[in-house]
């Protein structure tokens, strides 16, 4: 298990390295960032004095190096807005991107796992059809057309629901039903496929076959051993949170990162925009190095697939 | 929400003493409500000179006073001219170069400081507004003209400038003479104060968060009165229709930059109220010299000619937006001239498009697509009625001002603001030499010359035919160099619920003085 | 590989289910206007007729001159909506192709190395699936500004991770199976073994794979472009249809809603298809379905 970690570790964190790099070079390639920072008419002098405060003047090489440190001090430059530090900036606006996207995990795995669930044990009759319409319903819905319609709906015509902004409970509902709808149809139909496959396995039948009830056989077997996949699943589906966000959050006028990338974007404030990339970079890869560590925990036999090569780790 | 009753009112007033010494009674008893304004977009930093354009004198205008109070209610419109006593008093012409300034006493800034001459010197110093190396570029288009500021006593100060100047009033009733404190700047500096403001409006400083949010808080020791909010937050928030949705679905009591498509959708509802207003400011076209095909005047002239601007005010703007006569104003008053016009004639621009030998090269526009009011709109009618003409023009939407300046820009759009109602205030301070168009050459040097001259002297000029007669030279320079035209004044619309009494100015400024701010 | 159990033997008959049948019809519809929308539209998808400005469409009161309404500029909203969908499928089909070139030739160079240059694109891989497309699709609109090349290039970057993987599978399998050696043995060239012998015998599969990264194409086009950052007027494509479209909601709901309901049908017509291609031609594929 040791070994295990420590090439999952070692494993994250070349991943990381790398993502810091491509940034890097990216912002590079883009041109000279001084052209979107000053106005085109600016005197030499002032454009001089800027690339020695932003390190421009020394080799590619140096500026990697000392972009490389800096980052790893969490030190990411200073925003072109309003000059404040970028690490502060975006900090602040996490805990109302994590409220969204744990509410909308939460409310996904609520209605997803037992829509799965229901639709396995009556699988191919009226029920599983209509719960399994209802999941591909929510996952191929686009999510900015999920969420107009439902602000012209609850905001606009019957006006019973906030669309805008963080202040109460009440706002969290329409922001975290969007953003949650795609991932709990994707959830029901992997717990679905999981569970109907589980059903079919000897051990279950055996268990059935004891005169076990089937629902403490579900619980006790079925849902356990669904889980594996689950996990490996949300790992992915992360990602799927984080982009819809952006999208959820502009709707909605949700002070999270997600609006202050589309903000930051628009104004082209890149210290704000790179921080932000790298920031999501780490959650994913924290993320999905936390769902490997669970995983080799939960099933013993996966470390030596899942340690081998950086292939199997997804 | 709560209603608040006259009751209410009179239990508030007759506890306020009490309020003071206890802050903890405070949130029991002030029964006042919150106001929460949405805003399409929140200035950087708060320090009021810093920020002259629409987004940050909107916020400014409820933390600082300026010394003179242009009386906008005044006339029924909200473009009233005429000019009122605020922090100063009274004030009387020593010379034609000296303006002596009596302001009131006892009137507090937020931090408890009494305000005196110390502030106003501290406001107006040289390193400030209108040194060479004044901290504050943009303020020297409005005081530029001065040559010295000096206290007389702890309350009268004589305002001197190098030349005679007949709007000195004027500019101290302007978006530029918003007195700030000077002990709290002295200790923060310029970047600290702009975070951390104290002036002597309505409402006082408590919090900011960059795109977000700002909030202020009454002060309850406001000269003019009682704030009728207890609290005013402007929220920050880009997306139209989001703005729109939180109007209705009540977590908004006010917002702003509602184009006029949507007039219609407000007035679905019974308990909102779509508040109009022709804005001092007028919507225009730059033409960049420096740009091919556009480098000829010809070309220009031709661009301005072809634009149908009462149609794309028809269509655009419910036939209500204003096509003003050139860059001219009736709110200039003696100023106006009478017989100009903003001529529409595309023969004339086909002849000028001949002449000029112009063959189909396509003309780059560049806009925004958010920033001003139905602009991605108007660009698209634009570009067809160039069309009309045998003009080739082809938009290209880009996020920033710097993408839109950046070379290779051929037509961009801007606004026009009437700081204050003299061409001085308006023409001049756009287009003149301080103005980004003449020092990026995008209105070429030789073209501005005779514009120049003519500006130069009328800074001078104390007699209203010698100014009348050169504000005609200026405006025929400019109409013939043609380095822009104006398209429209826009009406600025703000969604209101009813309950609220309040007015909006023909300005951007939001007026929420205790005179202004109601709520039944 | 994940090891995902699969629910085996559905619908395995020979006969196309009718839901299937009616996917496919839609879609028949989609690809022909995305071959043909100018000759289909009445008119130009920037001809304004600014005396016919919020037109609604015939069935809710308006006339044949305008079959599906105007927009707020008077133009014709069905002719929109067809070179909108033209842009957008394109745009999506673009994207979608050059992602499976480029994870095609990542997989297939992985899997012919081996070592560390497979470390390295597995690597690559990593750092892909690490930033979701839309958040590296807008700050590279943001670094290099909007343009319609980088926008397909951004396009197609999502999704190559799945496919690289996938490929490097399959031909790992395929090499197993043996013939590829076989032929190699026989002195054909890398790239011939590999483009002659071994992608025919993956190609469903990798067909199946592109299907189940489509409609996720399509979303990722039309999010950023509902965003205002992909397509810029006066082109158009659905997202930016209804990113427009969305303010007049309560007074001319046909100017969103309509483009919303192409995508929506679109991308569930290509997810319920590509579920049943795969159910059907290959049920060893992984099961990520759309990320």
């Amino acid at each position: 298990m040791a070994l295990f970690l420590f090439r999952k570790l070692a494993r994250a964190l070349l991943t990381l390295v790398a993502c810091v790099t491509a940034v890097f070079f990216v912002l590079r390639l883009a041109g000279d960032p001084l052209a979107s920072l000053l106005p085109d008419d600016s005197p030499q002098d002032v454009i001089d004095a800027y690339r020695v405060r932003f390190g421009l003047d020394r080799t590619l090489w140096d500026q990697y190096v000392s972009y490389l440190a800096a980052a790893v001090r969490g030190d990411l430059g200073l925003s072109f807005r309003d000059g404040r530090p970028v690490a502060e900036v975006v900090a602040e606006r996490i805990p109302a991107t994590l409220q969204l996207g744990l509410g909308a995990l939460v409310l996904a795995l609520a209605t997803g796992v037992p829509m799965g669930v229901v639709a396995a044990l009556n699988r191919n009759t009226a029920i599983d059809r209509l719960v399994m319409a209802a999941a591909v319903f929510g996952f191929a819905m686009p999510i900015f057309f999920l969420a107009i319609l439902l602000v012209f709906v609850f905001a606009m015509q019957f006006r019973v629901l906030p669309s805008a902004g963080s202040d109460t409970w009440a706002h969290m509902i329409l922001p975290v039903v969007v953003l949650a709808a795609a991932t709990a149809g994707k959830v029901a139909r992997y717990m679905r496929t999981a569970i109907v496959d589980i059903l079919g396995q000897p051990y279950i039948r055996t268990a059935t076959g004891k005169g076990l009830r089937r629902f403490a056989v579900i619980a006790a077997h079925a849902l356990p051993n669904a889980a594996i996949p689950l996990i490996t699943f949300l790992g992915f589906e992360l990602g799927t949170l984080i982009g819809g966000a952006v999208v959820t959050e502009t709707v909605f006028a949700w002070p999270g990162i997600g609006r202050l990338l589309v903000v930051s974007v628009g104004q082209r404030d890149l210290p704000v925009v790179q921080a932000i990339v790298l920031l999501v970079a780490a959650t994913m890869v924290t993320a999905s190095l936390l769902a490997d560590i669970v995983l080799a925990w939960l099933d013993p036999r996966l470390r030596t697939a899942l340690g081998s090569r950086g292939w199997a780790s997804s | 929400m709560t209603r608040v009753s006259r009751r209410t009112v009179v239990r508030a007033a007759v506890a306020a003493p009490a309020v003071v010494l206890t802050p903890h009674a405070f949130a029991q008893t002030d029964r006042r409500p919150v106001l929460t304004v949405a805003v399409a977009d929140l200035p950087s930093v708060l320090e009021p000179a810093l920020e002259l354009n629409n987004v940050g004198t909107r916020v400014t205008y409820s933390l600082f006073d300026t010394v003179i109070r242009r009386d906008f209610l005044g006339a029924p419109d909200g473009g009233g001219a005429a000019l009122k006593p605020h922090l100063a008093v009274s004030w009387q012409r020593e010379s034609p170069r000296a303006l002596v300034v009596r302001f009131r006493q006892g009137v507090k800034f937020h931090n408890g400081d009494d305000l005196t001459a110390d502030d106003v010197l501290f406001t107006f110093r040289e390193g400030r507004m209108w040194g060479a190396n004044a901290q504050i570029p943009g303020a020297r288009a409005f005081f530029g003209v001065l040559e010295g500021v000096d206290a007389i006593d702890r309350h009268t100060v004589r305002f001197r400038t190098r030349a005679p100047d007949v709007l000195m009033e004027q500019r101290l009733a302007s978006w530029c003479s918003w007195i700030v404190n000077k002990r709290q700047y002295e200790a923060l500096g310029m970047e600290g104060f702009g975070t951390n403001p104290v002036g002597t409006g309505p409402y006082r400083f408590v919090s900011m968060r960059a795109n977000d949010h700002m909030t202020f808080d009454a002060f309850d020791q406001y000269w003019m009165g009682r704030p009728t909010a207890r609290r005013v937050i402007f929220r920050e928030i880009p997306e139209l229709s989001a703005r729109i949705a939180g109007l209705v679905s009540g977590e908004f009591d006010l917002i702003t930059n509602v184009p006029p498509d949507q007039l219609q959708v407000l007035g679905a509802y019974a308990d909102i109220e779509a508040r109009s207003v022709v804005l001092a400011n007028s919507h225009l076209l730059t033409f960049d010299a420096t740009g091919p095909q556009t480098s000829d005047k010809r070309i220009r002239r031709a661009l301005a000619l072809s634009i149908d601007r009462k149609k794309l005010v028809d269509t655009l703007w419910l036939g209500r937006a204003v096509i003003p006569p050139s860059h001219n104003y009736p709110e200039y008053g003696p100023m106006f001239l009478e017989n100009r016009s903003n001529p529409f004639d595309p023969e004339r621009a086909r002849a000028l498009l001949r002449e000029a030998g112009y063959a189909g090269q396509t003309i780059t526009y560049r806009t925004m697509p958010n920033y001003y009011t139905g602009a991605l709109d108007a660009v698209q009618i634009i570009i067809e009625m160039w069309k009309a003409v045998g003009i080739d023009a082809r938009l290209q939407v880009v996020e920033s001002f710097a993408q839109m300046q950046a070379r290779g820009q051929q037509v961009g759009n801007t606004s026009n603001s009437t700081r204050f109602p003299d061409p001085l205030g308006a023409l001049w301070i756009s287009w003149g030499p301080n103005s980004s168009f003449q020092r990026n050459g995008w209105f070429a040097a030789e073209d501005a010359r005779p514009f120049n001259e003519a500006g130069l002297a009328l800074e001078r000029a104390i007699d209203l035919p010698e100014r009348r007669a050169l504000f005609a030279r200026m405006l025929d320079a400019w109409e013939d160099a043609c380095p822009g035209t104006i398209l429209y004044q826009p009406f600025e619309t703000y969604g209101v619920k009813r309950r609220i009494g309040w007015r909006p100015y023909s300005f951007f400024f939001m007026d929420l003085r205790p005179d202004n701010l109601r709520f039944s | 590989m994940t090891a995902v159990p699969l629910e085996t033997a559905r619908r395995r008959g020979d006969r196309v289910p009718l839901d299937i049948l009616l996917c496919l019809v839609f879609l028949g519809i989609v690809a022909t206007i995305a071959l043909c929308a100018p000759l289909l539209a009445p008119y130009d998808y920037a001809t304004q007729n600014l005396t016919a400005r919020f037109r609604p469409p015939v069935f809710w009161g308006g006339e044949w001159q305008y079959v599906l309404g105007t927009d707020n500029l008077g133009r014709c909203v069905l002719s929109r909506l067809l070179y909108g969908t033209q842009i957008s499928i394109a745009v999506a089909f673009a994207g979608a192709l050059l992602g499976a070139a480029l994870g095609i030739v990542m997989g297939l160079i992985a899997a012919h190395f081996r070592g560390w240059i497979d470390d390295v694109v597995s690597l690559l891989v990593d750092v892909q699936a690490a930033v979701p497309t839309i958040i590296v699709a807008l700050a590279a609109l943001a670094f290099f500004g909007n343009d319609l090349v980088l926008f397909v290039i951004l396009v197609g970057m999502h999704g190559w991770d799945q496919m690289a993987r996938q490929t490097r599978g399959l031909v790992l399998a395929a090499r197993a199976a043996g013939y590829a050696e076989a032929v190699a043995q026989i002195g054909a060239r890398a790239p011939r073994v590999y483009f002659v012998h071994v992608l025919p015998n993956i190609a469903a599969a990798l067909l199946v794979q592109v299907t189940l990264t489509f409609p996720a194409t399509i979303l990722l086009e039309t999010s950023v472009s509902f965003l205002g950052l992909g397509i810029q007027p006066p082109m158009t494509s659905l997202g930016q249809m209804l990113g427009q479209g969305r303010l007049f909601l309560l007074n001319a709901w046909w100017i969103a809603l309509l483009p919303g309901i192409v995508i929506f049908i679109t991308t569930l017509s290509v997810s319920l298809v590509g579920d049943w291609l795969r159910d059907r031609f290959d049920p060893t594929l992984e099961r990520h379905g759309e990320r």
